[in-house]
């Protein structure tokens, strides 16, 4: 009954709902969360293929797990950064970084 | 039947969880609300039959990561509780743009056709063993970037004046005692 | 004789002078031009001389040689050595030689001195070349080449705009009787087909030739001579071309050139005499000249002028011979004429070289200062005059008594009126030059005689103008019978008459300007008949009105005319041509340039918008980056 869609639509919509909040926050640091949203959404479809779809091989899990891993350094790291910038500007006003201007 | 209703079930509230983040006027409501969307998704992994994966994801994600987004809220300072107003001018825009992308997916997943097989758990064992023998690299690599990660944040996060911290204060060697030494040596030859 | 078959050298050698003097310029010593001139005018003079001892003995000679020989066209060329011609070659030769000799004194300080020579020697050689010829075509192209020594000669002194007009004065005005001469050929040439002098008169003589178009042929050949000898009204350059060195004066306006004219009558005469009328054309038109040019020669006070005059008057009086059927006593006018004349242009010269002018009231009393220049000019004047037994009294009287014979009352009246006026100018010159007391501003006390290479040609000159006449006086009338024509028996009445006119004239001017007692120049001071004399006939200012004023205004109308529309055009395709460059200047600017800069603008204007994609802002970018996926995710998914 609930098949591979489902998940797959689940992961889709926190895809999505992810995105919109990485887009429209003002905030550095709501940013970084949503992006956090965003892994999850991708872990979940990769799960989802693992166990519908090569369960035996469980390729998807390890790339979850890698996944996990990595995204949890590059959170580390991310706040990091967004604790030192708040030191020297305004981390709030996301669109105030604008030294890649062209 | 049972997996049907947990499934809505949790996805009811990973879904909520997430619209509550994105909604949040406060900061700290949103990631109180990605919170449960964490804990929801382990549970979608119990449902999947990936227990390993679920206990992974409570422990990083419902545990370390939610604490370090907090800690970091709790240092950025009251910055952090803004107003629910884009950066961007556009607030539309990115509506519109995560819809159609929602939609494609969608659509994608909807029309093709998986090669389904029916779920099959794998016990903890088996997994060790695929990490460890098949993924032993990535394994290793995935710790090493931790640690890279670890020293990299420090050394982002650290403030200027705790350069002490890591080195030992060292006195200013007085330029002209090497010379001194040196003509005090000599005369002791006289 | 076998020395007149040599006669083709005689005109060669004065040339080779001419090509001499031409050719090496300034190279030669400075004698080397009159030395070539003399010695081969010495020769030239020598053979004549023989010629005219072999021809009084009855030797004749003529050649003729095909110059042209085409289209059934047959040309000849050639010489003739009779009486008159060998006659014409003495004088022209004898003048010519003194006249070089002269020169050597008077052209002494002339920068010029051996172009001079060149061109003197040019011109005899020409003057030989029309004497020897024995057809007209010959004549007619040594004509013209004496026309062209002339105008080299009066326009000696280009540098001076007098006498570069003079020359131009001089070279057209006898143009225009050369045109005539040339449309007589072409009548002669039409009528007859020969231009040699046997043939026409032959064909003269039968009548074969005869009626309106011989008649035209000697008109015309007659407006040829008018030019060269000077008569009215083609007289006016005579005058004007006393600018002209004296000497050559003398040899070409008194002796030789203006001769030519009445030689030519001469030598056509069976022309002439085939109608009455053509005679008295020229009759007519010779009185005229004499009484007219006599009347002018009383006004003038340049002594040079004074002899022009004379000239043209004594010209007529030969032209008045040819008409009443005499060209004997022409001729023999034509040869006293040419000594006694010489001598006065001369020793006139030798007057001017001593007193630095020309005009006779700043003389006077030069007797005492140059007794010699007196002495011949005295000759000169009376021999003019005609007092007897000079040359001049009897050729003058030659011609009275052929009009007297003939019954032209007019022209014997004229000639008799023209006698006294003669002799009252030229008394009244010697006496305001030579004789009567000097004025206050006078140049006679500075006046000095002049040097023997000057006086001796003018002795004899004057010997000659002395004596000459002797060989057609009456004992003799050797000179009629020489040339083969019938002199008239001496009237010694008519003589006693023309010695009248003459004495009477001297006389009146002794009283008039010697003696004081006749009020002198009284003629000048009248109203009525002084700006007559002095404008001479207004015929010069008639020729300005009517030719030259005309043409001159011609002329500056087409200059005009070529300035505004050739020009104009010219210019106007300048302007065009600016216009097309400038338009040309404007398209490359505003387009060309144009589409280079605005494709660089437009680069620059591009690229200014497409960085507005760069704000730096990171969520842009994501934005950016989603839409993207989802397009590719669209795209793809199909």
């Amino acid at each position: 009954m609930i098949g591979l869609n489902h998940y797959l639509l689940l992961g889709a919509a926190l895809f999505a709902i992810g995105i919109f909040g990485a887009l429209t926050s003002k905030s550095a640091l709501r940013v970084v969360i949503c992006v956090e949203l965003i892994l999850n959404a991708v872990n979940l479809n990769l799960a989802a293929f693992s166990a519908y779809v090569a369960p035996k091989q469980a390729v998807g899990m390890n790339f979850v797990i890698f996944l996990m891993v990595v995204a949890a350094a590059e959170v580390g790291l991310a706040l990091a950064i967004i604790i030192s910038l708040n030191r020297t500007s305004d981390v709030g006003a996301i669109g105030s970084i604008r030294r890649l201007r062209g | 039947m049972t997996t049907a209703i947990l499934f809505y079930f949790y996805a009811a509230i990973a879904i909520a969880g997430a619209l509550g983040l994105v909604s949040a006027t406060k900061l700290l409501h949103g990631v109180l609300s990605l919170f449960a969307t964490l804990i929801a998704m382990g549970g979608l992994y119990l449902l999947l039959g990936m227990e390993f994966l679920a206990a992974m994801q409570l422990f990083v994600y419902g545990g370390a990561i939610t604490i370090l987004v907090m800690f970091a809220l709790m240092l950025s300072g009251p910055e952090a509780e803004e107003v629910h107003v884009t950066g961007v001018r556009l607030r539309w825009l990115p509506s519109i743009i995560s819809a159609v992308l929602f939609v494609a997916i969608a659509l994608v997943v909807w029309q093709a056709k998986w090669d389904v097989v029916a779920p099959h758990a794998l016990d903890t064992q088996a997994i060790a063993t695929i990490l460890f023998s098949r993924y032993v690299l990535p394994f290793e690599i995935a710790g090493l970037s931790l640690t890279i990660a670890l020293i990299g944040a420090v050394v982002i996060a650290r403030q200027d004046d705790m350069v002490g911290v890591v080195y030992e204060t060292a006195a200013e060697p007085d330029p002209e005692e090497p010379y001194r030494h040196h003509s005090e040596d000599e005369e002791a030859a006289k | 004789m076998s020395l007149l078959a040599y006669a083709w050298i005689l005109p060669v050698l004065p040339l080779l002078a001419f090509a001499l003097v031409i050719s090496t310029g300034r190279k030669l010593p400075r004698m080397v031009a009159p030395a070539a001139g003399i010695t081969t005018m010495s020769l030239v003079c020598l053979a004549s001389l023989a010629m005219l001892w072999a021809t009084i003995h009855g030797a004749r000679f003529t050649h003729d040689v095909s110059w042209i020989h085409a289209f059934g066209v047959n040309v000849e060329v050639g010489i003739l050595v009779d009486p008159l011609s060998s006659l014409m070659l003495v004088i022209v030769s004898l003048v010519s030689m003194l006249v070089q000799v002269y020169s050597i004194g008077y052209m002494a300080d002339e920068e010029r001195f051996r172009w001079y020579f060149g061109a003197i020697s040019l011109f005899t050689a020409a003057m030989i070349g029309v004497v020897l010829s024995d057809g007209w075509l010959l004549m007619y192209m040594c004509w013209e080449v004496m026309g062209l020594a002339s105008f080299l000669l009066i326009g000696f002194w280009y540098e001076t705009p007098t006498a570069s007009a003079a020359s131009m004065k001089a070279f057209m005005v006898t143009r225009l009787g050369d045109v005539g001469f040339g449309l007589g050929l072409a009548v002669m040439w039409l009528s007859v087909g020969s231009f040699t002098f046997e043939t026409v008169f032959r064909r003269v003589e039968t009548g074969a030739w005869a009626g309106p178009t011989l008649i035209a042929a000697a008109l015309l050949l007659f407006m040829g001579a008018m030019g060269k000898s000077a008569q009215f009204p083609l007289h006016v350059w005579l005058p004007d071309a006393m600018a002209g060195p004296t000497p050559g004066s003398a040899l070409i306006h008194a002796a030789t050139m203006v001769a030519a004219g009445v030689y030519l009558v001469a030598r056509s005469y069976p022309l002439f005499e085939a109608n009455p009328v053509t005679l008295q054309v020229v009759a007519i038109i010779g009185a005229i000249t004499a009484v007219m040019a006599a009347l002018i020669a009383c006004a003038m006070d340049d002594i040079k002028k004074v002899l022009a005059y004379s000239t043209i008057s004594q010209l007529g009086y030969m032209m008045i011979a040819l008409g009443v059927g005499s060209w004997g006593a022409a001729i023999f006018h034509l040869m006293t004429h040419a000594f006694f004349k010489s001598l006065l242009f001369l020793a006139a010269g030798s007057v001017i070289h001593g007193t630095h002018t020309q005009d006779a009231r700043e003389m006077g009393g030069l007797w005492r200062k140059m007794p010699w220049t007196t002495a011949v000019w005295v000759i000169g004047a009376l021999s003019l005059a005609g007092i007897p037994p000079l040359a001049g009294f009897w050729s003058k009287d030659e011609i009275l008594l052929t009009a007297f014979n003939g019954g032209h009352t007019v022209l014997l009246v004229a000639g008799l009126v023209v006698a006294f006026l003669t002799a009252f100018y030229m008394g009244r010159i010697t006496f305001i030059a030579f004789f009567a007391k000097p004025g206050l501003t006078s140049k006679s006390p500075h006046a000095h005689e002049s040097s023997a290479v000057m006086i001796v040609p003018l002795v004899i000159l004057a010997t000659l103008a002395a004596f000459v006449g002797l060989v057609g006086a009456p004992p003799f009338n050797a000179f009629a019978a020489f040339l083969g024509e019938h002199a008239d028996p001496f009237n010694i009445f008519l003589a006693l008459v023309a010695v009248a006119a003459a004495v009477g004239g001297l006389t009146y001017a002794w009283v008039m300007y010697e003696r004081g007692w006749a009020f002198p120049d009284w003629y000048l001071r009248n109203r009525r008949i002084a700006p007559v004399l002095i404008h001479q006939f207004w015929i010069d200012d008639a020729y300005q009105r009517v030719i030259v004023a005309p043409a001159m205004a011609l002329a500056d109308l087409l200059r005009k005319a070529d300035v505004a529309v050739v020009d104009g055009i010219v210019r106007g395709f300048g302007h065009l041509g600016m216009a097309l460059s400038g338009f040309l200047a404007v398209f490359d600017r505003s387009v060309v340039d144009g589409a280079v800069d605005g494709l660089g603008s437009g680069v620059v204007g591009g690229g200014g918008q497409v960085r507005r994609i760069q704000t730096g802002n990171v969520q842009t970018y994501l934005l950016l980056l989603v839409a993207s996926i989802v397009v590719l995710v669209l795209v793809f998914a199909r």
